[in-house]
């Protein structure tokens, strides 16, 4: 809402400036977004008067003028004479600058010397006096020899409101109006509204409203006589301010209004209404309208109509149509001032892709019991203008009508909830300010009058004590009463943990919206009949490169890779911890969100230095990434099983198991698959059910006291099959070498000339240890010839000595 | 025999001058002073001697034998000085090469702050909260007095997955599904971060972004406890000398309702480009539960007020660090997450 602050001053005497009003007004919650005025790119033009106008004595295409400006006589030379003496002008002077730098010097032309120009608006920049050719003539009154834009006003600050959608009361001035005067104390001084109001001429309109749901009022006045022109300036000028453009008197004056009173008018050409009559009804299915932005339209059962006795007139509150506009030629004319429902209206405006100034209005609720007040106002304006005569009272279809609403207001509770001490008279005070009435006892009864529709419950006046007494006043507590503890759940302190220990790591985190494209579970090639095809679409993407609610993190982190790779950044260490959405089946609970976490690994770490070689990463980094995560979450005994991952490569993928359940995959992801993403290079990734693994977690490590006798280290180098797996081998040492056997670790694989082929050799160190006595030699002996043997019965393993 | 003892007395001390390694050191002392050596052969020859002389050379030998002894001792110390002084020449090391550094990841700026955030709060005795993503109207809107024809609930503002059904716009369903699983006990003292999601994508909008949500309810809880409260929290996030202005305003579910500014942290007040000359830039939207949202989740508004905030964590990240695009955050470029450790 565009606030021209001379305007409003019309309606309430302000003592302060632009600047210190913005403040007030934005500190009590009407937000000044900014101060403003109209673009005023001349500079040197001065009123002046027309005293003659003459042929050029040399040239037949160009007038000689004499115009006086108050001090001395000039002469100009015009190429228009549209001029009459006695009409004020805009003289640009010598030295005068006009838009796009326009320098206005002294010159003579065909013989006679032209002190300056008469300048036409656009030759001003100015968008007054719409379609109109020739100099700008000014109104009658504008005070000679002033500077133009000082005459028209056109410099006064403009206060640009950024309202709140409950505020709808301040899309006039008169409610900026009132809420100054609640803020400064000063009365708002209602503009005139009456008019004198002719006998009716001849038939009255006839009002009909149909749906009384959608159309709680409607007023309309006949004007005759009317005179299409051009308004006056200064009327243009402040509709310039508001942002609206100048049209033709009529249109202007119910557009003026409208800037004053919050209530969209409207203005048929009352000759082109089938016998004389409005309908507000819904429209039929397969109605058409032609808008004044000569678009037809097709129209919906839903959309609020106003119509004639034969066809549609306009769409109600949204946008007239072009067969009853006001044009030049109109001589009657039917003022509408209505009152619709502000979610059809919405509706309809939304579905017809338009947004007026009225709509606007009307959308965010009007002040129904301000219709004929508005109208009225309209009324007088013509006949302060004289450009056409009232016909006949208002006729006033009031069918839903609305009474104020009484609000009870307990000063005590006021107090409480601000946690201010403000007196009752104060409390009080701050309503009547606004004219509203005030009951007192030990309560306060306040009337609330409809054109504030925000106010309906008790912490609405409450809010609006706070809001007009000044929220700076307000101190600060804190919070009393009993103590509570602030402490981060079992999860919150294990997904903290995971993401430290990843960053302790060397990983870098990274955040990918949640949505990804369907074509993302193509590229990885998850098969038809996977539960990561559940996935959820959205209803009204922004993209179908953002359609689907993702199910897994490794087209997001692919994405990332790609996205570094292409700034040169090829080594990559990421993790992601976020959800990943499933469908579900049952439409009552919302979607199967499950915390999950990717990480991935390519390139060589750690950076090039000049003392040691960076190494590639291949699938232990992953792995042994995992394996430290479990570790840190005191998860144990994770078991890696091959497994075919459909975006892994074969043989070089895992799925994860945790206390029989599957908790995650890793692997390194299928070329096939990182071209897709146009990546060239090795990507190890891995992704784990944070919930299952977290439901195996213990945040908390369990003390194991240390050892009292010492161990002893046995190594063992045997040979294996390629088929038997290290795991396996493990798993037999700990069996056979059964309580003794502490630690088994693998520090050797070798393949090559002495093994052979299709076979591997793998050493181990085995730590023995007893823990009620010191180890003899012979025991350990006894206990790794007896795991020699297992293997060797198992495995068809043969020693390496 | 004196004359002997005297003879591999010097011999032996010219000796040890002029060994030049421990090593060597070792074989001389062997030499002369082991059990084979030549001092300890000639002493063994002693029995010869007439008794009288016997106390006399072996005076003399004990007093040579531990003579050569220390001198030993000492030539040892000296060639030891010296091997390591050559041996730290030569590890000698230019101090200006580049060091080894050990791996370091880096957290997101988006996660850094939302831990600072959650520490703040739960320092003041809160606890953390977390809801579901996908939403229902229900909790969504309804549940926060955002009635069906509200313009707020335009389906071109919010992704739906089907009617009724849709992302989250902000973290405020948390405050409904917490009142619902704790009323009537208070007090009730929670934040709820998380990721929110509204349909817009330009240089200022993400279409989905991350808020902290708070709520606290009590008897007796006041606007100026929720100022009190924020201004805490905005002195430790960003310095103890930060000042707090509520602005009033508008939202569906709190009333009153304030926008809350603190002083511009790029100028301290005095105004800048950034807070456009006024001194305070916007942080957050809060207010006092309206009482149709306290009543809907089952407490009695006469009995109970509340307070609740909601701050845009992008915002105070972009605030704290000085990152002027917001789309930075999830460009997940490795060159802007390698600045926060």
């Amino acid at each position: 809402m565009r606030v021209p602050y001379t305007w409003l001053k019309d309606f309430i005497e302000i003592e302060l400036t632009a600047q210190e009003l913005a403040n007030v007004l934005t500190n009590a919650g009407i937000e000044v977004e900014e101060i403003t005025t109209l673009k005023v790119d001349f500079s040197g033009v001065v009123v002046a008067e027309v005293l003659t106008v003459e042929k050029h004595p040399e040239a037949d295409k160009l007038f000689v003028a004499r115009v006086w400006d108050g001090v001395e006589e000039h002469t100009v030379v015009a190429g228009i004479a549209n001029m009459q003496p006695g009409d004020r002008v805009p003289l640009a002077k010598p030295g005068a600058v006009l838009p796009g730098n326009l320098q206005i010097k002294r010159a003579r032309l065909r013989g006679v010397e032209s002190a300056g120009m008469l300048c036409s608006a656009a030759e001003l920049g100015l968008a007054l006096n719409p379609n109109a050719e020739g100099i700008l003539i000014l109104d009658e009154n504008t005070p000679l020899g002033q500077s133009l834009a000082e005459a028209l006003y056109l410099m006064d600050p403009i206060l640009v409101l950024g309202l709140t959608p409950n505020r709808a009361d301040c899309l006039g001035l008169l409610g900026v109006a009132h809420e100054v005067a609640s803020l400064t104390g000063k009365p708002v001084q209602m503009p005139n509204i009456t008019a004198n109001i002719l006998p009716l001429s001849s038939q009255a309109p006839r009002i009909s409203i149909k749906d009384p749901k959608l159309c709680a009022r409607y007023a309309g006045l006949l004007v005759r006589d009317v005179r299409i022109a051009l308004s006056p300036l200064w009327m243009q000028v402040r509709l310039l301010q508001a942002g609206v453009r100048p049209i033709n008197n009529i249109v202007d004056v119910t557009n003026y209004v409208m800037w004053e009173w919050g209530q969209p008018l409207h203005a048929f050409d009352y000759a082109t209404l089938a016998e004389g009559r409005i309908d507000v009804r819904l429209a039929f299915e397969n109605e058409f309208l032609v808008t004044l932005d000569n678009v037809e339209r097709p129209l919906t059962g839903e959309m609020l109509l106003i119509a004639d006795a034969l066809r549609p007139i306009a769409i109600a509150g949204v946008m007239g149509g072009l067969a009853t506009e006001v044009t030049a030629k109109t001589t009657s004319v039917l003022l509408e001032s209505a009152h619709f429902d502000p979610t059809s209206i919405r509706r309809t405006g939304r579905s017809l892709g338009l947004y007026s100034e009225a709509q606007q209005r009307f959308e965010k609720g009007v002040d129904v019991n301000g219709c004929t007040e508005a109208i009225l106002r309209a009324s007088r304006l013509i006949e302060l203008l004289g450009i056409g005569c009232l016909d006949g009272q208002v006729v006033d279809e009031y069918v839903a009508p609305r009474y104020p609403n009484q609000i009870r207001l307990r000063p005590e509770r006021a107090r409480k909830l601000i946690g201010l001490e403000i007196s009752q008279l104060e409390m009080a005070l701050i309503f009547r300010r606004q004219g509203f009435f005030v009951g007192e006892g030990t309560q306060l009864h306040v009337t609330v009058p409809t054109r504030r529709q925000d106010l309906l419950l008790e912490v609405d006046l409450i809010e609006e004590v706070a809001r007009i007494h000044g929220y700076h006043k307000i101190g600060s507590t804190l919070p009393t009463g009993a103590m509570t503890q602030g402490r981060l759940t079992d999860r919150q302190q294990l997904l903290k943990k995971t993401k430290q220990t990843l960053q302790s790591c060397g990983f870098a985190e990274v955040i990918n919206y949640s949505f990804i494209s369907p074509q993302d579970a193509e590229k990885l090639q998850i098969p038809a009949n996977s539960r990561l095809r559940q996935a959820i679409h959205l209803a009204n993407p922004l993209s179908e490169e953002q359609s689907v609610m993702r199910t897994q993190l490794v087209s997001g982190l692919l994405s990332t890779i790609a996205y570094n790779k292409n700034r040169n950044q090829h080594d990559l260490m990421l993790f992601e911890q976020g959800s990943v959405y499933f469908a579900r089946e049952l439409p009552e609970s919302s979607a199967d969100e499950r915390t999950v976490l990717g990480i991935a690994i390519t390139g060589a770490f750690p950076g090039e230095h000049w003392l040691q070689k960076p190494l590639v990463t291949d699938f232990f980094d992953i792995k042994g990434t995992v394996e430290t995560i479990f570790a840190r979450l005191g998860s144990k005994s994770a078991t890696y099983l091959p497994a075919e991952i459909p975006w892994c490569q074969p043989g070089q993928s895992a799925s994860i198991v945790l206390a029989g359940e599957e908790v995650g995959w890793l692997g390194k992801i299928h070329p096939d698959v990182a071209e897709r993403y146009d990546i060239d290079k090795s990507v190890y990734m891995t992704e784990l059910d944070l919930q299952a693994v977290l439901s195996r977690a213990n945040l908390y490590p369990e003390y194991v006291a240390l050892p009292r006798y010492p161990a002893m280290l046995r190594d063992m180098a045997i040979v294996v099959p390629d088929a038997v797996s290290a795991a396996e081998v493990i798993s037999l040492i700990r069996e056979a070498g059964g309580s003794l056997v502490e630690e088994v670790n693998l520090f050797d694989l070798y393949r090559g000339p002495q093994i052979p082929t299709g076979c591997r050799s793998l050493a181990f160190a085995v730590k023995y240890r007893d823990k009620l006595r010191t180890l003899s030699d012979e025991v350990v002996a006894r206990q790794h010839q007896n795991i020699e043997e297992a293997l060797a019965a198992r495995f068809s393993a043969s020693l390496r000595r | 025999m004196q004359k002997k003892l005297q003879e591999i007395h010097n011999q032996a001390v010219a000796e040890i001058a002029a060994v030049q390694t421990e090593d060597e050191l070792k074989q001389v002392q062997v030499r002369f002073l082991g059990k084979k050596g030549e001092m300890t052969s000639l002493l063994r020859g002693m029995g010869q001697l007439p008794p009288e002389e016997r106390p006399l050379v072996g005076g003399l030998a004990n007093q040579l034998r531990d003579e050569l002894t220390n001198l030993f001792t000492a030539r040892e110390e000296e060639l030891r000085s010296t091997a390591r002084r050559k041996a730290m020449a030569d590890e000698q090391v230019d101090v200006t090469l580049p060091g080894k550094p050990p791996m370091i990841g880096h957290l997101h700026p988006l996660t850094l702050i939302m831990d600072e955030i959650a520490e703040i709060f739960l320092g003041m005795g809160f606890t953390i909260k977390e809801g579901p993503e996908i939403e229902t109207e229900y909790y969504n809107f309804e549940a926060l007095n955002i009635p069906r024809e509200h313009p707020a609930r335009e389906m071109q503002d919010s992704f739906y997955i089907r009617p009724e059904v849709l992302l989250r716009t902000h973290t405020s369903p948390v405050q409904i599904r917490t009142m619902e699983e704790l009323a009537p006990q208070v007090p009730v003292r929670i934040i709820a971060p998380g990721k929110v999601y509204r349909r817009d994508d330009d240089a200022t909008h993400s279409p989905m972004f991350h808020q902290v949500e708070g709520l606290v309810i009590d008897r007796d809880i006041s606007l100026s406890d929720l100022k009190g409260t924020l201004l805490l929290f905005a002195r430790q996030m960003f310095g103890p000398k930060q000042q707090v202005r509520l602005r009033p305003s508008f939202f569906p579910f709190t009333e009153p309702s304030a926008e809350v500014d603190i002083a511009c942290v790029i100028c301290g007040g005095q105004g800048c480009r950034v807070c456009k000359d006024s001194g305070w830039i916007e942080i957050l939207g809060s207010g006092m539960v309206h009482p149709r949202v306290l009543e809907l989740s089952g407490y009695d508004p006469e009995e109970y007020t509340a307070y609740a905030f909601g701050m845009g964590v992008e915002r105070v990240a972009m605030l704290k660090y000085g990152i002027g695009d917001l789309r930075m955050f999830f460009s997940n470029d490795i060159r802007m997450l390698r600045q926060f450790s």
